[in-house]
């Protein structure tokens, strides 16, 4: 436990310590992937914790990796006008439970080996970084994480892919869907049963 | 006295002529070869513009539009649609590719194959349908990884199952897989039905509808020819016989554009004139047979209408060159009126020569008919001169060749004929004797009645419009008519629209904006607006979906789910049960029990996908653009020159279907009251109606008002002028009345129906009034048959237009029918009638 402290302090460290170039915003990029994974698995995967911890600490490594702001924005996109501004703070409150709940939901099984980062590749003005997440029926999952390199914040996770589709995508559609249908009352519901 | 002096210088005249037949001939001869040799300097110019005066306000601004951006009115439009986007791209892209450096054609332009437009092309849509359309390549993404890595049926097949699995796990509905299946099956059906159909990826996943393209040609452009733009015309035509048969068909393609317009025009003229030709030789042969009575005479009578046309076509050459599409016309006219000379005066003659031997019925005839045929020359030519002074050049030539004409017929006739009877004395007499008309005068219920007739047409008539949209004379079945048509039922590709020549960019901008909020307006366009709206978020739309467009392009596919299906059976059985899944579980157990090898339809279901990864990767490139990056070709529609000196260009498309005058006039009228300076096809048709319109209004009653002073110069009567004018312009309201309830408005090939009737009709008043005031009973007399036979020789000859597919042409037929059939009417019911209001005189009864 201490040792993967370490990791994601050291991580962090080399994220925000170099100066800004290509190389360095895939090793960011790559630095912040291992904490998330390293975060994730070891919430996922250590039999010790309880639900409720194992979704605090999964929360944790989440809020620590991923851009909310990002992920916020696009998924509400111009229906976002909808929610006043107490529905947004509470949709603000609820995202980083919502995508704990989507992590591991996705990846939370057939967690005996621990995920392999593999690459990291540039992807426009970000970087994705290649994972294989092992499955319960032996095989592995290819993962791309999308990383942005923001000056302010270090390098954080803006979407998550699997097979090119984008989950961002997904749950955007998914969220116009239920506002356009429910509301944002509906929108709010549905990330609470969908949460950690 | 003037009656006196005609009558003595025709009787000489013709004298002359009768005893010196060898000299008449040989002079008549050496202008008609003077003729001959001037033909080499008459041309036909086919630009339309060029028919109405250039100082003309509509037409400077015209000019001004064309001098900035000469290309756009000339260029040939290939215009591609079917019900997928897959073969139509497909299509545009081969043609594209061949026509590119093809001889006659200097330049190629398609948004579709353009390679700014791949790359920016996302931007163009709409937010919510890019949102969309990223969104359905997104979730398509792992699909077309995998069959990029394995083009097989096999492959396919797995992908289908995959998809099928992925949406049932994500609880996906069923429907969203329905246009992958819908297609899917349609493509194994048509394979086991042998019918062309290959599988349209970029519409079973973009979801796009029946789409449109054009491929823009700037042909070279060689005016010595009838269809300047033959050899571009032929090549595009070549490619688009040799495009790829699987492609060729699941579109529809066709040539559109002014040159294509105009060549198909000529061909739709030329098409229906054989039979045109056959019948009117058999009907004018009949109408001449009936009123001449021999071949000879006949034939005399054609002979001299012949040296009419050629010496008048002569006159035509020096006096004016180059003809235009309403002046070549002149031809008509001259039928109609050289004609009427030599039958008059033949049927004269016969009347004469059943008392008298040959040369005094040559007199008797020359100083019987001689004020007549003076009056009518004279009074005729002066009314074609009347068209001279006018802005619509197109008439105004008419009438010049017209009025010479009148002269020239009016000499041959008087020439030709009494020289030949002086050759040959026996052609003087026809059949002998006749029987006389049933009456001698028109009863009075027929003069009621045509008055009647002529003043209730009167308020009809004048709703009579000039139609100058070049579309209202082209056959409605003409390919190039048809694809014009499939372009404005698209209302952002219709092709009549307004432009605004602006000096700066700014300026461009603001009466853009200005002129985009009127209602009659549906966008206003200027190159500004060519950059799309909304780039930050559509970029970001781009952006976020970017690594699934790269992925599809170039990843390498994740199995998502096992045990897929790779047999048409297996999927078969692994199909949800949605409609679209069912059709497709049908095709495929078809497909199975046909045992068709995998390569017949591997064909068929990978033909496209290459050309999707392709568009994909570019489409992945998208990048904020300006101006600046714009395809030169399409720039240049919009700015002409550079720096200071560039004009702008604001297009003003408009928001209703314009086809028609009153939504064209209230869409011009609308946008000149925000931008006077507005020009463009619209405005031209707009300005060319009102300035043909009044032209033929001011010139009709001038040459009504001179032939009403020429006439009562010679005849001292107001009532015989009245007998004259009154039919012609009841006539004249009859025809255009009926043009009305026909739906046939005047247009550029039809309108020489009024100069005609003005003509003829004038031309058998004058007979008819003169005759009578010196006979009893004028319809025992020769005249009235004249009069019949020479407005039936021209409607034998000229009403077989009316079966032309070329609606101008028909137009012309049926119009000119109507006219010469209501001069003619309109003069033997109210002329005897109204000449016989005139007080006796101490004339000499000159006739008998």
């Amino acid at each position: 436990m201490p040792l993967s402290r370490l990791a994601i302090a050291l991580a962090a460290a080399v994220a925000f310590a170099v100066p800004a170039s290509a190389d360095d915003a895939e090793t960011r990029a790559l630095a912040t992937a291992e904490t998330l994974v390293e975060g994730a698995h070891g919430a996922l995967a250590d039999p010790g914790l309880s639900d409720a911890a194992r979704a605090d600490r999964l929360r944790a490594a989440v809020s620590s990796a991923f851009a909310f702001d990002i992920w916020e924005r696009f998924l509400l996109g111009d229906r976002g006008d909808a929610l006043s501004a107490e529905q947004r703070g509470e949709f603000r409150a609820r995202l980083p439970g919502f995508l704990a709940h989507l992590y591991a939901n996705q990846f939370g099984k057939g967690l005996e080996d621990k995920p392999e980062i593999q690459e990291a590749r540039p992807a426009r003005k970000d970087t994705l970084v290649r994972a294989r997440i092992p499955r319960a029926n032996g095989k592995a999952l290819p993962v791309d994480w999308r990383v942005r390199d923001f000056e302010d914040r270090g390098a954080l996770v803006i979407d998550v892919m699997v097979g090119g589709i984008s989950f961002l995508v997904l749950k955007r559609e998914e969220f116009a869907s239920i506002l356009d249908d429910e509301g944002p009352d509906g929108l709010l519901s549905f990330m609470a049963e969908n949460s950690l | 006295m003037g009656q006196e002096w005609a009558a003595t210088a025709v009787e000489a005249w013709v004298a002359r002529a009768a005893r010196h037949p060898q000299v008449a001939l040989a002079l008549l001869g050496a202008l008609a070869v003077l003729a001959v040799l001037a033909l080499t300097r008459l041309g036909i110019d086919t630009d339309s513009r060029r028919m109405l005066a250039p100082d003309l306000p509509f037409q400077t601004r015209a000019a001004a539009l064309n001098a900035a951006f000469p290309g756009t009115k000339n260029q040939i439009a290939v215009v591609v649609r079917s019900a997928r986007a897959d073969p139509a791209d497909a299509a545009v892209s081969a043609l594209a590719e061949v026509l590119s450096g093809a001889p006659g054609i200097e330049a190629v332009f398609a948004a579709s194959a353009d390679a700014y437009f791949q790359r920016a092309g996302l931007l163009y849509l709409d937010r919510r349908v890019l949102e969309d359309r990223l969104t359905r390549l997104t979730k398509s993404a792992n699909l077309l990884a995998g069959l990029r890595a394995d083009p097989t049926l096999g492959g396919f097949l797995a992908a289908l199952g995959e998809a099928e699995r992925l949406a049932e796990r994500a609880d996906i509905p069923d429907e969203a897989l329905a246009g992958l299946q819908t297609e899917a099956a349609a493509v194994f059906d048509a394979a086991l039905d042998a019918r062309p159909r290959r599988f349209a990826w970029a519409s079973a996943l973009g979801g796009s509808a029946q789409v449109l393209r054009v491929l823009t040609l700037s042909p070279t452009l060689d005016f010595s020819r009838p269809n300047p733009a033959r050899e571009a015309m032929r090549a595009a035509e070549a490619a688009i016989a040799a495009l790829d048969p699987a492609i060729a068909a699941e579109v529809e393609i066709g040539l559109t554009g002014d040159p294509i317009l105009r060549a198909e025009e000529l061909r739709s003229v030329a098409a229906t004139m054989p039979l045109s030709l056959g019948l009117s030789v058999v009907l004018v042969a009949a109408v001449l047979w009936t009123a001449l009575g021999s071949p000879a005479r006949m034939g005399l009578a054609l002979g001299t209408l012949a040296l009419t046309l050629l010496l008048t076509t002569g006159f035509a050459a020096l006096a004016i060159g180059d003809l235009n599409l309403v002046s070549v016309a002149f031809i008509v006219l001259m039928v109609g009126l050289g004609i009427d000379f030599a039958i008059h005066l033949l049927l004269h003659l016969e009347e004469d020569a059943q008392r008298l031997p040959p040369a005094e019925a040559l007199a008797r005839t020359g100083r019987a008919l001689g004020p007549a045929l003076v009056l009518t020359a004279l009074s005729t030519s002066a009314a074609f001169l009347a068209f001279a002074v006018t802005d619509f050049v197109g008439m105004a030539q008419l009438g010049l060749i017209g009025a010479a004409g009148v002269l020239i017929a009016f000499a041959v006739s008087l020439t030709v004929i009494p020289a030949a009877i002086g050759l040959r004395p026996r052609w003087i007499g026809g059949q002998g004797p006749r029987p006389a008309w049933r009456t001698p005068d028109p009863p009075r219920v027929m003069v009621w009645a045509a008055l009647a007739l002529g003043l209730g047409a009167i308020p009809l008539a004048a709703e009579m419009r000039f139609d100058a949209d070049p579309m209202g004379l082209r056959d409605p079945n003409a390919r190039s008519v048809q694809v014009q048509d499939w372009l404005a039922q698209d209302p952002d590709r219709a092709p009549l629209r307004l432009s605004l020549l602006v000096g700066s960019a700014a300026e461009a901008e603001s009466e853009a904006d200005a002129l985009a909020v009127l209602p009659e307006v549906r966008s206003a366009r200027w190159l500004g607006a060519l950059v799309p709206t909304d780039q930050a978020a559509k970029l970001e739309l781009v952006d976020i979906a970017w690594p699934s467009l790269d992925f599809a392009v170039g990843g390498e596919a994740v199995p998502l789910a096992e045990d897929l299906p790779r047999t048409p059976l297996a999927l078969a059985e692994a199909l949800s049960q949605t409609p679209a899944a069912a059709q497709l579980a049908e095709a495929l157990r078809r497909w199975e029990a046909s045992g068709l090898p995998d390569a017949a339809i591997e064909a068929r279901l990978f033909a496209y996908l290459p050309a999707l990864v392709e568009q994909l990767a570019a489409q992945r490139e998208a990048d904020e653009v300006t101006a600046e990056d714009l395809p030169p070709a399409l720039a240049a529609r919009y700015r002409s020159g550079a720096g200071p000196d560039a004009l702008y260009r604001v297009e003003i498309v408009p928001e209703a279907d314009i086809s028609t005058p009153a939504a064209r006039r209230a869409f011009v009228d609308a946008v000149r009251a925000q931008a006077p300076a507005v020009a463009g096809p619209p405005d031209q048709i707009e300005g060319a109606a009102r300035t043909v319109a009044r032209a033929m209004a001011e010139a009709s009653l001038l040459a009504l008002a001179l032939t009403a002073v020429f006439a009562f110069v010679a005849v001292r009567s107001l009532a015989l002028v009245a007998a004259i004018l009154v039919p012609v312009a009841l006539a004249g309201a009859v025809t255009l009345a009926a043009g009305v309830a026909l739906g046939l408005p005047l247009n550029y090939a039809n309108v020489i129906v009024l100069p005609l009737l003005i003509g003829i009709g004038v031309d058998t008043g004058i007979h008819l009034a003169l005759r009578t005031e010196r006979s009893a009973a004028v319809f025992a007399t020769a005249t009235p048959r004249a009069a019949a036979a020479s407005a039936l020789t021209t409607i034998g000859a000229f009403a077989t237009l009316a079966l032309s597919d070329h609606r101008g042409t028909a137009s012309m037929g049926t119009l000119l029918a109507i006219a010469l059939v209501t001069a003619v009417a309109m003069a033997f019911a109210l002329t005897p009638t109204l000449a016989r209001l005139a007080k006796p005189t101490e004339r000499p009864d000159m006739s008998r």
